[in-house]
């Protein structure tokens, strides 16, 4: 790996490169300050966009655009008290508590610190774990990767948010749209029903777009008025100091990231669940809580420590095991397959720069949001008094045309419409987005295993392999998890 | 029985899956192998949740249906009293509640997402006969005027800048061909 440590930060610092990731990574910044909108839309937007690039700059651009959002969020947070996303929602607690006494520049000073090394620490971890790639692809065999990608959807439906037999169902239904086209197999062409346009299967490009920014769109126009009418009305003075204090909090500050790379590294539970746990572990071991929710500094560091690290991490199983650690990583990971690069354990071996090239991605973004995000955080925050109806439309016409643009295909709009409509029944009945996309991008992965194995060894080929049988036995542990968890508490509650 | 609009999302399900199996019939035994292992399950599930939906006293018996996810679930936010404590003193105005709701995008109504659906399929009608020139600057314009309700000049505003920061970005920057 240490081959492309030199070659791949050269690139991401030559022009235009590192245009591509200074863009993206405003862009994504913008989108997190937006409420309702984050990282899965700002990446599925600018899918079409970057198809047309080099690979290189393609994945910077979305990198950084994916790492800037966590920060856009704490922004609003903080200064309006509106979380721009999901894992910004404990930065409220404390942070718009220092702005209501003065000390917004103090908040943000701390925020943008403890971003930026938080982000440094889950890509630190990153870049350790994945000489583990290298050595996964000698013992892996086609029964190991028809177990992990069976493991990885169990641990999505069990552990991601919602229902856990809602997200199964959900896996279900885009691991059977990955049957639609030419069978690879056998050659047979399966339900197409006639349509020419499906022989090639379901096209990633308008399902991200669909799934992600068409049904948030609809969501949206749901939400009728503005996001937040609250304006700050405060100086942004204090932030060397607010700097300051997340080294005067180190420890705090290491803890809190470590506890968002482990969450992130869990597959589909990401930065919403990072904060929160975070946060919850510095109001439990602190010697003095009387400060928390009336504007403790730590209950800024804490989850925006957390919710940066947790990229990195969730970058983890994505780029090692092809199964990724968030919703962003899902839209990444379609993404990075669209560019011909398969994560997983032949990453390391086939694409070793594009690892060294997401990780500088993620820092730098990091720092650029951190720097520039502080200078214009307070105009920015304006935004949100945009009123949704007006956003939506646009969303609505950028994820279409870009759909369009892609192939010039009007049968991709069709399905980016299509999928945007069962993505917003889903986001409306609770059934997990993530699993149909990973079932959909594994889909291909799962057949072509399945059948090589079974023609190579038959039925007991996927079991008699050690770590294929350790796979099955981790994914049948998984499943059964809630329930022997339930009957553990119910045995500890009998007396 | 109790029939919801979840339900009837359901029983699309539940169809989805019978035709899956269906089609799957008329394959060659390697192609049709796993839909078929697959729509079965998937069917059966489907059926199992529709019988909760329609039958709300059955998820007595089908607990599974109801169960939360292990770690992201609700008991995820309040990990101590103390973190419940703080929770509790920062909600002090309704208003936090309903930006909460605006941040994670709750649901609402269900004409305005109808709308918006209909609205989206006239514009990929337009895109398709005229192009998006034309098409994102007319559906922006009649979709905020008619259905968002702003004022004509800041319909025809975010019309005409919109629909030029596209020819800029898909035709001149990307020379999309569309």
């Amino acid at each position: 790996m240490l081959e492309h440590a030199i070659p791949a930060l050269v690139q991401i610092l030559s022009f235009p490169t590192i245009w591509f990731l200074i863009g993206g990574a405003l862009l994504g910044f913008l989108f997190g300050i937006l409420p309702g909108l984050s990282g899965p839309q700002v990446l599925a937007l600018l899918l079409p966009v970057t198809f047309a690039m080099d690979s290189g700059q393609a994945i910077v651009m979305l990198m950084g655009a994916a790492g800037a959002t966590a920060f856009g969020g704490s922004v609003t947070a903080i200064l309006i008290n509106a979380p721009g996303t999901a894992q910004s929602a404990a930065t409220v607690f404390d942070g718009y508590a220092l702005t209501r006494k003065g000390q917004a520049g103090y908040a943000i000073g701390a925020a943008a610190a403890a971003s930026v090394l938080g982000a440094i620490v889950g890509a630190a971890i990153l870049t350790l774990s994945l000489p583990l790639g290298r050595q996964l692809v000698l013992a892996f065999s086609f029964p190991e990767y028809f177990m992990l990608s069976i493991m990885g959807l169990a641990m999505i439906a069990i552990l991601a948010q919602g229902n856990p037999w809602k997200a199964i169902l959900a896996a279900g239904f885009g691991f059977s749209l990955s049957f639609i086209g030419i069978d690879q197999q056998s050659g047979t062409i399966r339900y197409t029903f006639g349509w020419d346009y499906l022989w090639d299967g379901i096209k990633l490009v308008p399902v991200i777009i669909g799934l992600f920014a068409i049904a948030e769109a609809i969501s949206l126009m749901s939400t009728r008025g503005a996001i937040s009418r609250e304006r700050p009305n405060t100086t942004l003075s204090g932030i060397f100091s607010g700097i300051g204090a997340v080294f005067q909090n180190f420890g705090l500050f290491l803890r809190s990231a470590l506890i968002g790379t482990v969450i992130g590294i869990i597959p589909g539970v990401g930065g919403a669940v990072a904060n929160f746990v975070a946060y919850g572990n510095a109001v439990a071991t602190a010697r003095d809580k009387s400060g928390f929710g009336k504007g403790d500094i730590r209950g800024v560091i804490a989850p925006e420590a957390a919710n940066n690290a947790k990229d990195g991490g969730a970058l983890v199983p994505t780029l090692i095991f092809g199964i990724p650690g968030s919703l962003e990583m899902a839209v990444l990971l379609g993404a990075l397959t669209l560019h011909g690069i398969n994560p997983g354990p032949r990453l390391m071996l086939d694409h070793g720069n594009v690892a060294l090239l997401l990780i500088y991605a993620l820092v730098l973004s990091n720092i650029v949001v951190g720097i520039v995000g502080i200078a214009i955080a307070k105009p920015l925050t304006y935004l949100t008094s945009l009123r949704t109806v007006l956003i939506a439309p646009i969303i609505m016409v950028l994820g279409l045309v870009g759909a369009y643009a892609t192939n010039g295909y009007i049968e991709d709009v069709i399905i980016a419409l299509a999928l945007g409509v069962i993505g917003y029944l889903m986001m409306r009945f609770n059934y997990s987005r993530i699993a149909l996309l990973i079932a959909l991008v594994l889909g291909p992965l799962l057949q072509n295993s399945f059948h090589q194995t079974n023609d190579l060894w038959g039925p007991v080929g996927f079991f008699n392999r050690p770590i294929s049988l350790g796979l099955f036995a981790i994914t049948v542990l998984i499943l059964c998890l809630p329930g022997l968890l339930k009957l553990i508490r119910r045995a500890r509650s009998t007396p | 029985m109790r029939f919801s609009a979840s339900a009837a999302v359901t029983i699309v399900l539940v169809i989805f899956m019978a035709v899956l199996l269906y089609v799957a019939q008329g394959y060659g035994p390697r192609a049709r192998l796993l839909p078929q292992l697959l729509a079965s399950v998937m069917l059966v599930m489907a059926l199992i949740q529709l019988v909760g939906e329609l039958f709300p006293a059955a998820r007595r018996f089908l607990p599974f249906l109801e169960q939360e996810s292990l770690i992201a679930n609700k008991r995820t936010q309040d990990i101590s009293e103390d973190v419940r404590a703080v929770m509790d003193a920062n909600r002090d105005s309704p208003a936090d509640a309903d930006r909460e709701s605006a941040a994670i995008g709750q649901p609402g109504t269900f004409w305005m997402p109808a709308l918006s659906i209909g609205g989206m399929i006239l514009f990929v009608a337009l895109l398709h006969y005229t192009s998006f020139r034309i098409a994102v600057p007319v559906f922006l314009f009649s979709f905020i005027y008619i259905v968002a309700r702003q004022t004509f000049l800041a319909s025809l505003a975010v019309a005409v800048t919109v629909g030029l920061a596209m020819f800029v970005l898909f035709d001149l920057v990307l020379g999309a061909r569309i």
